[in-house]
């Protein structure tokens, strides 16, 4: 009877260490789980970083070319600008000169044959006006 | 005296009886050419626009009466 009882005992004490080494050869199993998963995880992370760093790079790469294009650009229509804006000051300078000349003329020929100009004017003038009131009936 | 001289001098004569004695028009006009131009023109424009065809009427009918006046002195007989 008392062997039995020991051997009940030794059975019991057996199993514990058992169980505890089934507990703790579990937890290590999590835990070396959960440090794979952890690695995993870091991993994906730093994958994740260095694409959005090669993303971000050429992001930067292709407005750099967009701003040098724009600059391109800007000073193109600034030199066109500049040679149409040259253009129109030589032309209005040449339109100004020519009608100094006219004005010029006029006033001269008209100091020459002051009735005849004045005579001329009003004729031009009449007939304007015949040819207006022509078309107004 | 050349004919463009001529003609000057018969339309300064036909305004110096058009215009009013006392009137220096000559002066006014070389003293300020433009002005006077315009003001003749602006003038000109009323008038061929408000009496404009009984002017020409009546310049034709005189020119039609001088006319026929110059070819009846030519021939010497009152043929119009």
């Amino acid at each position: 009877m008392a062997d039995n009882v020991q051997d009940i005992e030794k059975a019991k004490k057996t199993a514990k260490k058992k169980a505890a080494a089934a507990k703790e050869a579990t937890a290590e199993a999590a835990v070396a789980a959960a440090e794979v998963a952890k690695t995993a995880v870091a991993q994906q992370m730093e994958a994740a970083r260095e694409k959005f760093a090669e993303v971000a790079k050429g992001a930067e790469e292709k407005a750099k070319e967009v701003g040098k294009s724009a600059e391109r650009a800007s000073a193109v229509t600034k030199e066109k600008y500049a040679v149409a804006a040259e253009k129109v000051r030589v032309g209005y300078d040449k339109a100004r000169k020519d009608l100094d000349h006219l004005v010029e003329d006029v006033n001269e020929y008209v100091q020459d044959n002051p009735g005849k100009s004045v005579l001329i004017a009003a004729g031009v003038g009449f007939f304007l006006g015949l040819m207006m009131r022509g078309r107004r009936d | 005296m050349g004919e463009l001289e001529r003609q000057g001098s018969n339309a300064d004569q036909l305004l110096d009886e058009l215009m009013p004695e006392e009137l220096d028009w000559q002066r006014l006009v070389r003293a300020y050419p433009l002005a006077a131009l315009s003001v003749a023109a602006v003038g000109g424009f009323l008038l061929g626009r408000n009496r404009g065809r009984a002017i020409v009427v009546a310049l034709s009918a005189f020119a039609a009466d001088t006319l026929a006046e110059n070819v009846n002195t030519f021939i010497g007989k009152q043929v119009l």
